[in-house]
């Protein structure tokens, strides 16, 4: 650390004289552990990074690699009542939001923001970078921008979509961007760096909800308890309850997978198929045993690619959505849009997504006689598996650590004060053209 | 709510010269090993046992009916060592509490037939919710709100707890009185 | 505390229109009010380990990451854990649940200390394309910042090529604007395994992993065992008023200090209304409520207490007029001094204690509250300015109010 304390001290002096940054210390910007203590020890402090979940809510330091801390959106208030994420984001529905006040929201976001800050950073004059949905509402924006500026004293607040910090961290010039989020699923491909916006695809119904309420229902329909006197049955509202508050409905969607096309087809005509791939696993739950088939662990996630099972929605399957985006693309586009796919958010960590994709994919194409399909690739960490959790939160991460960027794009009190709204994507699209 | 008279029947009661109030179907033993700092109340059914350890108690503690302390073990070297008790002034333990912690610091309370495990330590100011359990060798912070099962903090405790402790303790304290004494009955 | 005493059924009003119990409040002796931690700053002025209780400052924190070095927990149900020798090695187990470090597999160890924890795989990788992002950074901004200087209008020496090797300040300074840009290699995309090759890499183990032991531990893959998890550091407060920047609360050094080096809580400034008796209710009938009002400040209190008007269903009509009455703090042992007034409302005085009997009318509804209004006044003491001897006529003639309801019902 001897020769990194030199080079630190250089770096200090370099700062203090001119106004950049001269050329012999960014040059010897080189080595890891010279940046992360750079990032520690200077002047300015790194950006705080947050992304807010409809069910974890990812939160860390600029310049950092692994957030600091991955919470559950929801929290605890002064009358021990626990208000989760459906109020927290209630300002995103417009139904929702107009039966309250606005201030009674803005109240619960503010709240929630001081939890999170009481366990980890001290936000007071930090830069804030807030990783959101491209579809978040204007309400939603100003009353985290208000709550921000006023309430926690940061020194500003800048947004960023989740689909554009996606493609940082592979720094690749196009992909198309998969969300698989807790709420809903929203696609779009960026392309040099635009997000292509009118070429988007979400649906409802390829969400992490959704796979919950499926399991739900195949545990009722396939589940079983063992008492203790050796006798089994079927599942009643009592044991859904010791379900519900052992949260196990989520736990056995996390551990799902997504098996192949002919797979499905045999557990869907009711038989089961020769080659065993799970085991059915057995739950202690209060003294009796809860046993979990291996048709709610493989099946649950057949919702998003066969449309019979979901009659009532009017959304496609995973795999129509895929198709119909680079159909809107322009032509040059199309072929190699399917060779550059990023899929982030929790569903997608699930065991055999990507291959059952890629099946699908090129089964469609194949119908519809297009070639586009014909090299189907995923970006993927292989030693990270659970990256899909947190990449947009890394792409911001990764965006945070360009202090001069992060000033120039965010909004600090004063600006807010004197009316003006964070700038968001429509602003950007505006300005460049 | 102001805490009410409590009245007792002064035959089965007995009064120390530092002002300790014991019932005397109490369960201590091992009394040689116990220092109970004065002013304290003591009542039915507490074991104490002195025998296994040495237990300090400081002043103003208030144990309910139905306390059990039990010095904690630690293993060295395989084999479990039995490790002093220290409990802090202005302790209150309510009813049922089975305390094998190795430390309770002053102005904490405990909530009813909580268990506290073996080796834990309670720091000052501090609040245990009735019917949690404690796992042990955890170590809680100042002004925590303990509670559920395996305990985690819940909560914050009001700053000025010390200042609510004493005046809760000694108020508890002096409107416990025999039966047959004239104490005005309105305060 | 509270519960004993069972102060949540009185509650006072705080500055921004919120009704909180006593304990909860603080009071900011510059602007006189009554603030509570919603509307006051609340600041971290030191970060503490939950379980071995090591202090560390804010900048300490960040590089330590927000994390305990010393302390693990059990990666299962976050318990802390137990250290036990065998064999002079050490081993973790947690006593909640049983979780062993051997079924982790990591191997018994010398020392309790550096237990593994993950590292991220791609943190060399993610700091190479940091540095290509400020490269570009910088050419993108060097245009703007080169606005500002005045350069020879037309041909610039800036963007050609060093082919010649002319003039080595034009080279320099082309370097600091557009550093060499060595095109970073993307991160290629990959094929999919297949749903075997994946099962096969799963860990397998008897339970299965909950969302909450995977967001705990973010870099433990799928086909990696859970390690034990470095507990995360917690902060401590210390509150501030937001209007006049004065701090509020402000604990002593050491994270289990539980005195104060600044404390301005609201019991020492407000006089404290506790119930005294359960309420014996008389359907439509005049009830009574007794309240015992003490004054725990360091200065005698002339207070004014008023039962406000019903305007709320669940409030109660109170026929009990105002009542004027001066409050001995509890340093003067002078209690001859007090006149011993016998009224209907006053019904006995002790020390700094007084107790008021107020008549009501309960509600048709199943809830009651009484709402009373206080005004009183004191001798000066209270102003940050009377510490240093100062101006104590002002701050003594400044009425102060408090707005309280009280919960007569169980």
């Amino acid at each position: 650390m001897a020769t990194a304390q030199e080079k630190l001290e250089s770096l200090r002096a370099a700062r203090r004289s001119s106004s950049g940054v001269s050329a012999a210390s960014i040059l010897s910007v080189s080595s890891s552990t010279l940046s992360q203590a750079i990032s520690s020890i200077d002047n300015g402090k790194s950006a705080v990074i947050i992304e807010l979940g409809t069910k974890f809510t990812k939160l860390g330091s600029a310049g950092e690699t692994t957030p600091r801390a991955i919470l559950r959106t929801e929290y605890i208030n002064e009358n021990g009542v626990k208000i989760d994420a459906n109020e927290i984001f209630a300002l995103n529905d417009r139904k929702k939001a107009a039966e309250k006040p606005v201030e009674y929201h803005e109240n619960i976001i503010s709240q929630f923001f001081k939890f999170l800050f009481l366990k980890a950073l001290a936000p007071t004059d930090r830069p804030f970078i807030i990783v959101e949905s491209v579809f978040m509402s204007i309400d939603m924006r100003n009353a985290i921008t208000k709550t921000v500026l006023e309430k926690l004293r940061a020194k500003s607040i800048m947004f960023m979509p989740t689909h554009i910090c996606s493609t940082f961290a592979f720094n690749s010039s196009k992909a198309l961007v998969i969300d698989i989020g807790h709420s809903e699923c929203v696609a779009m491909p960026v392309i040099e760096g635009v997000t292509m916006l009118s070429e988007f695809e979400s649906a409802h119904l390829i969400s992490g909800k959704i796979i919950e309420q499926r399991c739900r229902e195949l545990l009722k329909e396939h589940g079983q308890i063992d008492e203790i006197n050796g006798e089994r049955r079927g599942l009643n509202d009592t044991d859904f309850e010791e379900i519900d508050s052992n949260n196990l409905i989520e736990t056995i969607a996390i551990n799902s997978i997504c098996i192949g096309k002919e797979r499905a087809q045999i557990w869907k005509s009711g038989k089961i198929p020769e080659k065993e791939l799970l085991k059915e696993h057995v739950f202690a739950m209060n003294g009796k045993n809860l046993i979990i088939p291996p048709i709610v662990l493989e099946t649950p996630l057949e919702i998003f690619f066969d449309a019979s099972l979901n009659t009532q929605s009017f959304d496609k399957t995973l795999p129509q959505m895929l198709f119909s985006i680079v159909e809107k693309c322009p032509i040059d586009l199309r072929k190699s849009l399917l060779s550059n796919i990023i899929l982030i958010g929790g569903v997608s960590t699930i065991c055999g997504l990507k291959s059952r994709i890629k099946e699908e994919l090129i089964e469609i194409c194949q119908n519809a006689q297009k070639k586009y399909a014909e090299d189907v690739r995923f970006y993927q960490f292989s030693k990270l598996k659970n990256y899909p959790l947190f990449g947009a939160w890394l792409g911001a991460s990764l965006l945070g650590s360009l202090r001069e960027t992060v000033e120039r794009k965010s909004i600090s009190l004063q600006d807010w004060k004197s009316g003006k709204l964070a700038e968001d994507w429509t602003d950007i699209i505006d300005k460049n053209v | 709510m102001d805490l009410g008279i409590l009245t007792y029947d002064e035959t089965e009661w007995a009064t120390t010269h530092t002002g300790n109030k014991v019932n005397k179907k109490h369960g201590i033993t091992g009394t040689q090993n116990i220092i109970i700092a004065g002013k304290s109340i003591i009542e039915k059914s507490v074991s104490i046992r002195g025998g296994l350890a040495a237990v300090r108690i400081g002043k103003n503690c208030i144990l309910k009916s139905g306390c059990h302390i039990r010095p904690c073990f630690k293993y060295f070297n395989k084999k479990p060592t039995q490790c002093n008790t220290i409990i802090g002034d202005y302790v209150f333990m309510e009813e049922g509490c089975i305390v094998n912690a190795s430390q309770i610091y002053s102005f904490v309370h405990l909530g009813a037939r909580c268990i506290l495990g073996n080796g834990c330590v309670i720091r000052e100011c501090s609040r245990v919710l009735p019917g949690s359990v404690i796992p042990p060798d955890t170590i809680f912070p100042p002004f925590s709100t303990i509670g559920g099962s395996p305990a985690r903090v819940i909560g914050n405790e009001p700053l000025c707890t010390e200042n609510l402790m004493i005046e809760a303790c000694t108020m508890y304290y002096e409107n416990f009185v025999p039966k047959n004494s004239h104490k005005p009955s309105l305060t | 505390m509270s519960a004993l005493l069972q102060s949540f059924r009185v509650k006072y009003e705080c500055s921004c229109g919120k009704f909180r119990n006593l304990s909860d409040l603080h009071f900011c002796r510059q602007c006189f009010k009554i603030k509570c931690e919603e509307c006051a700053c609340v600041e971290i002025d030191m970060l503490y380990c939950a379980r071995c209780l090591e202090a560390s400052t804010v900048p300490e924190a960040r590089l330590k990451k927000n994390q305990c070095f010393n302390c693990v927990e059990c990666p299962m149900c976050m318990n802390i854990l137990s250290g036990r020798t065998e064999n002079d090695k050490f081993f973790l187990i947690c006593q909640a649940c049983s979780w062993q470090t051997r079924e982790a597999g990591i191997e018994d160890r010398d020392s309790a200390k550096k237990w593994p924890v993950y590292e991220n795989e791609i943190t060399n990788e993610m700091n190479d394309v940091m540095n290509h992002m400020k490269k570009l950074e910088m050419i993108q901004n060097a245009p703007k910042d080169s606005k500002n200087r005045k350069i020879s209008k037309g041909w610039s020496a800036h963007h050609l090529p060093n082919k010649f090797g002319l003039q080595s300040m034009v080279e320099k300074k082309r370097q600091m604007m557009f550093p060499d840009l060595t095109p970073l290699s993307v991160h290629e995309p990959e094929e999919p395994l297949s749903l075997e090759e994946e099962l096969e890499n799963r860990y397998k183990s008897k339970n299965l992993r909950t969302a909450d032991q995977i967001i705990r531990q973010p870099l433990a893959s799928s086909d990696q065992p859970l390690f034990p998890v470095r507990v995360p550091l917690q902060g401590r407060t210390s509150i501030r008023c937001d209007e006049c920047e004065r701090t509020l609360v402000k604990r002593d050094y050491g994270v289990v200090a539980y005195k104060f080096k600044i404390s301005a809580f609201a019991r020492e400034y407000v006089p404290d209304i506790r119930i005294s008796r359960p309420v014996q209710f008389e359907n439509d009938k005049t009830s009574h409520v007794l309240l015992t009002i003490t004054n725990l400040s360091s200065s005698p209190i002339q207070l004014k207490i008023s039962p406000q008007e019903k305007s709320r269903d669940d409030l109660v009509e109170c026929s009990t007029p105002p009542v004027n009455i001066s409050i001995p703090c509890s340093i003067d042992t002078d209690t001859a001094g007090v006149p011993a007034e016998k009224s209907d409302v006053i019904v006995f005085r002790q020390h700094n204690r007084i107790g008021l009997n107020f008549d009501f009318i309960p509600n048709q509804s199943n809830e009651h509250f009484l709402a009373l209004s206080l005004e009183y006044t004191q001798n000066g003491s209270f102003g940050l300015l009377a510490d240093k001897s100062q101006n104590t006529e002002e701050a003594s003639s400044k009425v102060l109010k408090a707005n309280v309801i009280v919960q007569l019902h169980n």
